[in-house]
């Protein structure tokens, strides 16, 4: 009987540990396979070509005709990204149970300016909510600027992707000045279907990878958040500098209502190759003037319809042999993907002379 | 210590034909010559252990994620108790078995597990279907189906599943892919054997096929991109059924198959063998003594082959291999060609000269070996006894290199065998713990002592003297423990992405 009994303890004990539990005491631990894809070996500390570039796909786009606006929806696979806080990054591995990376952006539909913006996504599913979050802000060589993370949905099937957008924060100029000033909403449904994901293109990019350049973005419907050619800014560009491997266009606008009548400092960074907008930095400026000071202010974060995300002050008027000279106080805060993650972190202060 | 030099009869004693002389000169000098010899072990092993503490283990290119490569660090207590338990075993087993009836005995030791015509009709049937689907299921879905390297079918089932665990099986149990081979089970419909073989390339076909096949694992994207995977099974099939047509089924299957010819020989490892339709239990690598393994030096060139693809695609997705191959490419002061071109040709170069090094340091141990013992016995006979025992050394080494792949992509197989057309939507697979890397080093270890031991028994059956026995296999376990220590060397290494290649 007593051998009877252990036996039967002893089955017992086995049918109830899993295998999963029982690889976890060997020290097996379950990941996702794309928990960590591979890294080129000697990034640069500038914006390099990744090992694998994915495409992603629309879910939907939706216009809110009362606010001029348009939001947009898009999917790819789980994604590695760095998030970033001041000068510190963080490496955001996929989960085991993350089952998408979820994208949206959000740009003026006139002039297909896209709006820095605080975004959050709910995802419902027949009415209930299956998450929220507020999304990252983020840069990817594929999308350009847009804001998104990794979402973990319970299955395969109908859902609704719920958008919230606070007031765009950053100061706004010209014909922009009294908008985007209210919260907004939409909806915008999805079918989550693990094919579609898997029909996306994935493009390894082989001896290019590691290599200083970016990929084009791909996304043709919808702005990538690129800022104007410089040739294209009003004003006098008194120089263009790289700092960090992004490009600052500086220019200066000796008058313009919709700056305030006065001599206006424009600084627009930009990310080599693409021209991508360069938000959510902290930027200051000095001008000298034959050893003495008489400017030295920072530079506010400004959305204008001609320069599009940029940042300004009002300066005196410059005269030449001026030394104007723009600190960067703090980096992008924005998460960054493969390809980005280690440019526009050590950026020193450019100098020009007008 | 031994006292068998007592119990050895003297009726094998007396059967030498060999010239070696059996003075009492001759064996005062062996019990100082043995000592030397676990000496000298003792020596490499501890050289071995100690360069290589504190390092890391190999992992493989075939997985998308990099990230967990470097966790496998192996602790030192582990290494070092590996170590010390090898120099240990091995010492005893250069000491104690020196009684040729134990040894005898311990290589014929065997238990019938079971006749096998009662359930072989329905196994066989079973095993037949389910590969064949397979294969079918690999190559549509290689095509159709998801192009991200985990979530696929068609590689995890190659890779993880052909190339990892089915020789895992083979030489831990038991060869099965006799049954599953499906294009031995599409050619047995097909009309076949419209030509002889012809005798005279013996296994040529399948050397050159298994290094062809390791090449494009090489050169070719066929672990990361599915649909060149599936190309490539396309084309080893026509190759296949094209030779089993003419040729016919079984002279194909038996001597120009890479992969027949590879399962066949691992299997010989396993303690499951056949034999007159009988399964019997044996002890692992006991089997590796049957002379009737190889039968040519093409067979002896497979074996080689065997050990030096796996060093081979181990060494280049270590540092100090990618390193290499950087360098090779980079000195080539031709600027007109490609890099591709380039580095394909420099892992082209790398892989034959290795292998003909490889095969170079046997062929020569066999004529050391000759010479240093003065023996009748043909160096033909002696290169082809002891060949079988590197099966050991090619199966310790496999288990080292993909034991890790198999177990971390298992729950994604598992995943993909479930449901081929639709896959996860976040393929999982599991990470090593870092006693892994032990395992690793402990499974070249003992493919190793099991190659040492088969080779001693080897040696006991040629020879009659026990002196000569011991002496004729110096230069083997020489070569021996130069392939292992390579081994241990490039398991060491960090990984690395194999540079220039897609």
């Amino acid at each position: 009987m007593k051998r009877r009994d252990a036996i039967r303890a002893g089955g017992s004990i086995v049918a109830s540990a899993t295998l999963a539990g029982c690889l976890d005491t060997l020290g097996f631990q379950t990941q996702s396979a794309w928990r960590d894809p591979p890294l080129p070996s000697n990034r640069p500390d500038a914006v390099y070509y990744p090992a694998i570039v994915e495409e992603m796909g629309m879910y939907g786009m939706k216009e809110v005709p009362a606010e001029g606006v348009t939001f947009a929806l898009m999917f790819s696979y789980p994604h590695r990204f760095w998030t970033v806080t001041g000068t510190n990054k963080q490496r955001v591995v996929v989960n085991s149970d993350d089952s998408l990376h979820l994208m949206a952006s959000l740009w003026d539909t006139e002039s297909q300016t896209v709006l820095p913006a605080d975004i959050s996504l709910e995802v419902l599913n027949d009415g209930e909510s299956v998450t929220q979050r507020s999304l990252w802000p983020m840069l990817s060589q594929t999308m350009g600027f847009h804001y998104g993370d990794n979402f973990s949905l319970p299955d395969e099937g109908q859902y609704t992707a719920r958008l919230s957008v606070g007031p765009v924060q950053a100061r706004r100029t010209g014909s922009f000045e009294s908008r985007f000033e209210n919260s907004m909403e939409t909806e915008i449904d999805f079918e989550f279907d693990t094919t579609n994901t898997y029909n996306l293109d994935l493009r390894r990019l082989g001896t290019k990878s590691g290599e200083r350049g970016a990929v084009e973005p791909t996304m043709e419907e919808m702005p990538a958040g690129r800022t104007p050619m410089e040739s294209e800014l009003p004003g006098e560009i008194i120089g263009a500098a790289s700092s960090g491997d992004a490009t600052f266009v500086i220019s200066y606008i000796e008058t313009a209502s919709r700056f305030g009548d006065r001599s206006y400092l424009a600084v627009s960074p930009r990310t080599p190759y693409n021209r991508i907008m360069l938000p959510l930095m902290s930027l200051s400026a000095t001008v000298v003037r034959g050893g003495s000071t008489v400017f030295d202010d920072i530079l506010t974060e400004t959305l204008d319809p001609v320069f599009g995300d940029h940042y300004g002050g009002t300066v005196g008027q410059l005269q030449s042999g001026d030394t104007v000279t723009v600190t960067v106080d703090a980096p992008p805060q924005m998460s960054r993907h493969d390809g980005y993650e280690t440019a526009f972190f050590d950026m020193p202060p450019i100098e020009v002379t007008v | 210590m031994p006292s068998s030099h007592n119990t050895d009869p003297p009726v094998d004693e007396s059967e030498i034909k060999s010239s070696a002389d059996h003075s009492t000169t001759k064996l005062e000098q062996m019990r100082f010559r043995r000592p030397l010899r676990l000496g000298i072990q003792f020596v490499i092993w501890t050289v071995v252990i100690a360069f290589f503490v504190d390092t890391v283990s190999a992992a493989n290119g075939l997985t998308l994620s990099g990230g967990s490569r470097d966790e496998l660090a192996i602790p030192q207590w582990l290494y070092l108790g590996t170590g010390g338990a090898t120099v240990g075993a091995s010492a005893l087993l250069a000491s104690f078995v020196t009684d040729r009836i134990f040894i005898r005995k311990i290589h014929e030791w065997n238990r019938p597990l079971l006749p096998v015509d009662r359930w072989e009709g329905v196994v066989t049937k079973v095993g037949r279907a389910v590969g064949v689907v397979i294969l079918i299921l690999t190559i549509y879905v290689g095509y159709m189906g998801p192009q991200l390297p985990n979530a696929s079918f068609a590689i995890l089932v190659t890779f993880a599943g052909g190339r990892a665990a089915l020789p895992m099986v083979a030489y831990l149990i038991g060869n099965v892919w006799s049954i599953l081979n499906p294009w031995r089970t599409i050619a047995l419909v097909l009309p076949t054997g419209f030509q002889t073989y012809p005798s005279k390339i013996k296994r040529w076909p399948a050397v050159f096929g298994l290094l062809t096949l390791v090449w494009i694992e090489v050169i070719f994207p066929v672990s990361t991109v599915p649909t060149v995977l599936a190309t490539a099974i396309v084309g080893y099939s026509v190759v296949t059924l094209a030779g089993a047509v003419v040729f016919g089924v079984d002279p194909w299957f038996e001597n120009a198959d890479p992969l027949a010819v590879l399962f066949g020989l691992y299997g010989a490892v396993a303690p499951i063998q056949r034999h007159n339709g009988t399964i019997q239990v044996k002890l692992p690598g006991s089997e590796l003594t049957n002379a009737e393994i190889l039968s040519d030096t093409s067979d002896i060139a497979f074996v080689i082959a065997l050990i030096w693809e796996l060093t081979f695609s181990g060494f280049i997705t270590t540092s100090a291999g990618a390193g290499t191959v950087s360098t090779l490419v980079g000195i080539v002061p031709v600027e007109l060609i490609p890099t591709t071109v380039q580095a394909t040709v420099v892992y082209t170069v790398l892989f034959v000269v290795g292998f003909l090094v490889f095969f170079a340091a046997y062929w020569y141990a066999a004529n050391l070996s000759r010479q240093w013992v003065g023996t009748y016995v043909s160096t033909e006979t002696l290169r082809r006894s002891f060949a079988p025992s590197l099966l050991a050394i090619a199966a310790g080494y496999h288990f080292a290199h993909y034991a890790g792949l198999f177990i971390s992509l298992s729950p994604a197989l598992v995943m993909a065998l479930q449901s081929p057309f639709t896959p996860p939507a976040n393929p999982i697979v599991l990470t090593l713990p870092g006693w892994f890397g032990g395992l690793s080093i402990a499974s070249i270890l003992v493919g190793h002592l099991l190659a040492i031991g088969a080779a001693h028994a080897v040696s006991y059956k040629i020879f009659a003297s026990r002196l000569v026995a011991i002496r004729s296999q110096y230069p083997f376990v020489l070569v021996m423990i130069g392939y292992t220590v390579i081994s241990l060397w490039i398991i060491s290494l960090p990984s690395a992405i194999p540079p220039f290649l897609q």
